[in-house]
């Protein structure tokens, strides 16, 4: 039998295989944030790439990243699992992966969110953006899902998610992945 | 996109909180350890472990990892951060043509076979000797500050071996005072 690999070993090997530069796991709180945001920044200033799709980049992060730190925890009795921010550089995009715990009750309300994004063009979603802005103002219910529109109009690119059973009666795991171009169009 | 919910599985089951792949070109060592630090801040982790953490992760990141930095497009070295019953562990992976394995090996090698006071005389035998160092010298006093501020807690290894390269995994504790 071929000797178990340890999750070093495999934390490597998925990095490189799908080219993921930063990997955090753990819990998400204001300093954690904002030391993430630094070192990435640092990252895209030094690799002169254009101002205009760092600024998007640093955007959408901050907009997931907040998504992060609002729903990390669980109301089970002991934390599962980790919320997680994945960096990933290609040669012609970069990706931001989040994974976070997400109730059950609410996953038909964020795929038919993301859903209705991803079938929208931009002046389409600049609509819904204004009719969801409005609505956030009424109720916070209406505002659910703003934060997807925001960040399918900054990166131009659909959204990527899925959800993943754990060990939970009520949650999965939630991830979700942007993509920003290295070129704008 | 299964990948990211294996990773934060073995991310938990490793006790690691960060993982950076890189060629650490632009010596990023002081905002790795920004994210190090926040963590940390969560632990109450004491000033002196926090400089000794530190120090380690300079000493990874610019002189472990500085070979890669000739390549710019490749990313062959990775620094993980492991949390540990007693205090936290840097982990640093880097690939290493056969010349510089040699180098390190041996280095390696006298180093981890000296005592606390040895590693201490050792290097100011090399601080000494002249003021512009070379890259043996370099990576001499790097890991003699990886053995001293772990008080010897470092373990290494080869990960994948052929004719042309080696990958070194240097783990390193550092326990809370």
């Amino acid at each position: 039998m071929a000797p178990m690999e340890t999750p070093l070993k495999q934390i490597h090997s998925i990095m490189n295989d799908e080219n993921a530069v930063l990997i955090y796991s753990g819990e998400f709180n204001q300093e954690i944030v904002k030391s993430m945001l630094n070192y990435t920044e640092g990252k895209l200033e030094s690799s002169g790439i254009d101002d205009l799709v760092r600024k998007k980049i640093f955007n959408v992060m901050v907009e997931q990243l907040q998504n992060i730190t609002k729903h990390q925890y669980t109301d089970d009795d002991k934390q599962i699992v980790q919320p997680c921010f994945v960096l990933i550089e290609q040669e012609n995009f970069y990706n931001l992966v989040t994974g976070n715990p997400i109730h059950i009750d609410t996953i038909q309300m964020v795929t038919d969110r993301i859903n209705q994004v991803n079938s929208l063009n931009a002046d389409e979603l600049k609509d819904l953006y204004k009719q969801a802005r409005l609505n956030s103002r009424i109720s916070d219910v209406g505002g659910a899902g703003l934060g997807f529109i925001d960040v399918a109009r900054k990166t131009e690119n659909k959204l990527d998610f899925g959800f993943y059973d754990i060990d939970s009666a009520n949650y999965k795991y939630f991830t979700l992945k942007t993509q920003i171009n290295k070129i704008i169009a | 996109m299964e990948y990211t919910f294996i990773l934060q599985k073995l991310m938990a089951e490793g006790n690691f909180l960060l993982a950076i792949r890189d060629n650490f070109e632009s010596l990023l060592s002081k905002s790795v350890f920004s994210i190090v630090e926040s963590q940390m801040k969560n632990d109450n982790v004491d000033l002196n472990t926090k400089n000794r953490i530190y120090s380690v992760v300079v000493e990874c990141v610019q002189n472990i990892c500085s070979n890669d930095r000739a390549h710019s497009t490749s990313k062959n070295s990775i620094l993980l951060l492991n949390k540990i019953d007693l205090g936290h562990k840097i982990i640093v992976g880097t690939k290493l043509n056969i010349e510089r394995k040699n180098r390190l090996d041996s280095i390696l090698l006298e180093i981890s076979s000296l005592t606390l006071e040895e590693l201490k005389e050792k290097k100011k035998n090399i601080i000494s000797i002249r003021s512009d160092l070379d890259e043996s010298q370099k990576e001499n006093l790097a890991l003699i500050d990886m053995f001293t501020r772990s008080a010897g807690k470092v373990k290494y290894y080869y990960d994948g071996e052929n004719e042309e390269n080696s990958f070194l995994i240097i783990e390193i504790e550092i326990s809370n005072n």
